[in-house]
């Protein structure tokens, strides 16, 4: 699904150039669930807004579905991206002036789906999300945790492809984390393909397969054993 | 403490450079504008204030009553009226006749040179307030072979002012005597002069003076200070009836205030109208300029208020009550203020210079006056409270701890009342395009208005002199040119005629019916000069001499003597009796601002004018021709000629100013309204940086984000469209209705002008909205 052949990104700071992304290499199937992990400031972010079509790569390639992204204009990167595309943010990212229904909704009406139509898939999510009760109230009357499953629910609307989460958990407390976190295997299990940022360890044992980042280049890209915790340096 | 308020202040308006920059050009253009204006109105208002007695003088109207229903208000009154109202009547202590402006030539030594001045009683100068600096004054005017000449006309004939006792040619006829030198006649004045000649003078070669019948001169009175007001006494309003035959006319008296500002009679009673409208349509213009302004400073100001609610807070938790905040915010908008009444200032000299020119105005900023200085504080001052109150109550309405508890929210009824002001705004706009379409689609029709008359290549020569005497010559010669099509002459201007009568009498007459006619002299050749259409009949001839007692009738006046076959009927006109020859088709004989008048055009040898039709490529060849033929036989004058289109444009030049000042001023408001828009726009656009990053994230385009920004401004727009489209209708109907032909308001102007500022609108926003929605949505969701 994803193929990134010696992607770059770099900086222009004053006469210096520095690198956020050197020499990455990376393949990732459709189906798999990718956490990305690393310290602070090692490109986790930027290789996930690229894989996300938000930011271009300054070198290098990059392969989505067969098709040569760095080499397409920005608007067919922009179909890719509305067509395939999921994302869940860490600090949820929400409408403020919209409700529950109307933030879940927004996505499709960019997808220009009929209303008719919209309606019954709102609330089919907001069914399977459990938060049917929730529809009419805007965001500053959730809680953190439902505020992201509002945002889960928008990312997952128009059926993508692949879901983007960077850091999804990381403003809820563990119990809310772990609903989430539940939700993407779910998700995953249904045949999405999801790649997350994240720091906790905990997390990273939901997914399939962890890539440590540092300093711009990928250090280990290994399968997850189902058993133990063996990146323990936290 | 104020040292504190004025750094914040400046660092605050230097921080944000957008906004003071939008403000401070919004405010400088309203404040010119409300100075200009402002300036303008008081131009207006001192016409004719500066005679002493103001309150005494009055000017005699007459009203005609026709049998009709048509009632003719008129300044011209009787020869013998003003010397009979001021013997017969204690009440009135002076009066004196003047003449309506003469031009007369004269000649002192090889300088020649035409000059207006007036014929006058001397109680002219007893009335008013023009002073005699040297030689005799009023009683100059008593006998014939004296004249008063002012500082400016001595100057540019003699070199010098010390000229009582020189004598002066006037007219290439006579010599006078200059008796007194006057001051110069100042420039917010109804009279214009640069000499006056006593009215006997006049009276020599104007016998109708002494008929009681005959309405002519224009006559001025001044009571006694204890006499009531003219109008209040029964009698003198009829006394026409009591000395004249003029038993169909009463009196009517105009106090010298008015004169300049409301004359506007129908019916025989003051409308409301005159010049005092246009005053009125110019201050609510200045009024709603400056609101305008105001509006984009209060609208900033709220919108920009989350970023000064930090500060407000901290000033609160510091000690500072609601009423220092609202004097910080207050001396905050007055201070911008200031710097935009500084710049307006000099705008305002800086187009001082062509308002004048463009609007015939002698305005200028006298900055040794008091009034002036108080004057344009006042309105600076003004401005910045109106602008700043709202913002100033609105800032310091925070509590501290709301302000901290949630930063950079706030309520949504600041929201509204902005909205509410940008409709206002854009509702204003709407109605100053509406306006100002509406003017020029009206003036455009008058200028292709079928007149009857073809007023292109159509010029007019004054006969000065003794050039009457050689008029068949000169037509001769005129006509050979080879530019010249026609030529033909009458006693008055193609437009303005000024010959009435009501005694006129036709076979089946109603013996009580009373129908005021033009009468026009005219030459041979004045249809084909004039380019008028005969219906019925032929046009006077040399062919046939009885033709100096017939007539030409126009259709109204057919129609209105009920005559179904005209030509051949025999009338009787001012006691002379002849035939109707001809009829012509219906030619403007005065403004489209009343009715088509009823014409007699009669073959007699009293004219002032001589036409030419021209009919040439090179106008200036021709011009220069017509030019050598009136010098060899009218050596004495100087050459003089007008185009007729030209000078028929003057009869609308009221109009046509206010259409000139409407357009601009409907621009400028425009302009400052969107200029309100953009800072808006702008700011908004900051606001919901966040929240275009999440839609795009989402999947929208950019069109669709613009759509989505510009949508919400388009509202407003649309809503002050709406609102503004009815009063715009009632309004320019109103206007329009002033003129007997004028075209209607069709929905397509209505139309036009809401795409105008719907386009003008998006334009302005478009720019904002178009680069917040191509922004980086990874820039705008990175995390704080």
């Amino acid at each position: 699904m994803i193929k990134l052949i010696d992607l770059e990104k770099s900086v222009r700071t004053g006469l210096n150039r520095a690198w956020i992304l050197n020499q990455v290499n990376l393949e990732i199937k459709a189906g798999e669930f990718v956490t990305i992990m690393g310290p602070s400031g090692a490109g986790k972010t930027t290789l996930l807004n690229i894989i996300g079509m938000l930011e271009s790569p300054t070198g290098g390639e990059y392969h989505f579905l067969d098709e040569p992204v760095h080499r397409l204009n920005e608007r067919k990167r922009h179909d890719i991206h509305k067509q395939y595309m999921g994302f869940v943010f860490q600090a949820y990212h929400l409408i403020d002036d919209l409700t529950v229904y109307e933030n879940i909704e927004t996505p499709l009406l960019y997808r220009n789906v009929k209303g008719k139509d919209r309606k019954s898939i709102v609330a089919d999510i907001l069914d399977r999300f459990s938060i049917v009760a929730k529809k009419d109230l805007f965001p500053d009357q959730l809680s953190g945790g439902q505020q992201q499953l509002v945002g889960v629910a928008r990312a997952v609307i128009h059926k993508p492809r692949l879901l983007l989460a960077d850091e999804p958990t990381g403003n809820l407390h563990s119990k809310q984390g772990e609903e989430i976190m539940e939700l993407f295997r779910e998700l995953n299990e249904e045949g999405v393909t999801i790649i997350q940022v994240t720091h906790s360890e905990k997390n990273a044992e939901y997914g399939s397969r962890i890539i440590e980042i540092v300093d711009g280049n990928i250090r280990t890209d290994e399968q997850v054993r189902k058993s133990a915790s063996v990146y323990g340096t936290k | 403490m104020l040292r504190n308020y004025l750094l914040t202040s400046l660092r605050n308006l230097y921080k944000n450079k957008l906004y003071t920059i939008v403000n401070l050009l919004g405010l400088t253009i309203g404040l010119s504008c409300v100075m200009l204006i402002s300036l303008w109105i008081l131009e207006q208002y001192s016409f004719d204030n500066f005679h002493p007695n103001g309150d005494r003088i009055y000017r005699v109207l007459e009203n005609q009553y026709y049998s009709d229903g048509f009632v003719l208000t008129t300044s011209a009154t009787p020869g013998q009226l003003a010397a009979s109202l001021k013997t017969n009547w204690p009440e009135i202590a002076l009066s004196s006749r003047v003449t309506w402006g003469d031009e007369k030539l004269f000649k002192v030594d090889n300088k020649v040179f035409k000059e207006k001045g007036y014929h006058a009683d001397p109680d002219f100068l007893r009335i008013f307030n023009f002073p005699v600096i040297a030689g005799e004054g009023a009683d100059a005017l008593e006998e014939p072979g004296k004249i008063l000449i002012t500082t400016k006309m001595a100057e540019k004939y003699f070199g010098h002012t010390d000229v009582v006792g020189q004598m002066i040619r006037v007219d290439n006829e006579r010599e006078v005597q200059i008796a007194g030198v006057m001051a110069d006649v100042p420039d917010n004045t109804s009279f214009k002069f640069d000499f006056l000649l006593p009215l006997k003078d006049y009276e020599k070669n104007n016998d109708w003076l002494k008929n009681w019948n005959s309405n002519g001169i224009r006559t001025f009175l001044m009571t006694t200070p204890q006499s009531p007001n003219l109008n209040e006494i029964p009698d003198l309003k009829e006394y026409l009836k009591t000395v004249s035959d003029q038993d169909n006319a009463d009196l009517l008296f105009q106090g010298l205030a008015d004169m300049y500002l409301r004359y506007d009679y129908k019916d025989g009673k003051y409308q409301g109208g005159g010049r005092i409208t246009y005053i009125r349509l110019f201050a609510i213009i200045a009024l709603f300029i400056i609101l305008i302004a105001c509006i984009n400073f209060m609208n900033l100001s709220t919108a920009r208020a989350s970023t000064r609610t930090k500060e407000v807070g901290i000033r609160r938790v510091s000690g500072a009550t609601r009423g220092m905040l609202i004097r910080q915010f207050l001396g905050e908008s007055l201070l911008l203020s200031i710097f935009a009444g500084v710049f307006a200032v000099v705008l305002v000299q800086l187009s001082l210079p062509a308002f004048n020119e463009l609007f015939d105005a002698h305005i200028y900023l006298d900055f040794s006056k008091v009034g002036v200085w108080s004057l344009l504080l006042g309105i600076t001052l003004l401005a910045g409270f109106l602008a700043g109150s709202y913002p100033a109550f609105f800032l310091s309405r925070f509590q501290p701890i709301e302000i901290f508890n949630k930063l950079g929210k706030q309520g949504k009824g600041a929201n509204w009342f902005r909205k509410g002001l940008v409709v206002t705004q854009f509702a204003i706009a709407t109605f100053l395009i509406v306006g100002t379409m509406v003017i020029y689609l009206q003036m455009n029709h008058i200028r292709h208005q079928n007149l009857g008359f073809q007023k292109e290549n159509f010029i007019y020569m004054p006969v000065n002199g003794t050039l009457w005497d050689k008029y068949d010559l000169v037509k001769t010669e005129l006509t050979n040119l080879p530019g010249v099509q026609s030529v033909s002459a009458s006693n008055g201007l193609i437009y303005q005629w000024g010959n009435n009568t009501s005694s006129v009498s036709w076979p089946g007459k109603d013996p009580e019916a009373s129908i005021l006619f033009q009468t026009i002299p005219v030459e041979l050749d004045f249809m084909e000069t004039i380019g008028a259409d005969l219906v019925d009949g032929r046009d006077f001839s040399a062919a046939f001499p009885a033709d100096s007692t017939n007539f030409i009738v126009n259709e109204r006046a057919a129609e209105m003597m009920g005559l179904q076959q005209a030509v051949g009927e025999r009338i009787t006109v001012q006691g002379d009796e002849g035939q109707i020859i001809g009829m012509v088709k219906n030619f403007r004989t005065n403004s489209l601002h009343v009715e088509q008048e009823p014409v007699i055009l009669m073959h007699r040898p009293w004219k002032n004018f001589i036409f030419a039709r021209l009919n040439t490529d090179d106008t200036q060849q021709t011009l220069g021709q017509i030019e050598k033929i009136l010098a060899t036989h009218n050596p004495a004058y100087p050459f003089e000629f007008s185009f007729v289109d030209k000078e028929y444009e003057k009869l609308y030049r009221t109009e046509a100013r206010v259409g000139t000042l409407s357009r601009l001023f409907a621009i400028l408001s425009i302009f400052i309204s969107c200029l309100g828009l953009f800072g808006l726009a702008t700011f908004t656009a900051q606001q919901r940086t966040k929240e275009i990053g999440i839609r795009k994230v989402m999947g929208a385009s950019i069109s669709q984000l613009s759509t989505l920004l510009s949508g919400e401004f388009l509202k407003l727009v649309i809503v002050g469209f709406v609102i503004a489209a009815p009063v715009a209708w009632l309004v320019m109907h109103d206007w329009l209705e002033r003129f007997v032909s004028h075209i209607e308001l069709s929905w397509w102007i209505f139309i036009m002008a809401a795409v105008l500022s719907i386009s003008i609108a998006l334009l302005t926003i478009s720019l904002q909205t178009i680069r917040a929605a191509s922004i980086n949505p990874v820039k705008a969701l990175r995390y704080e």
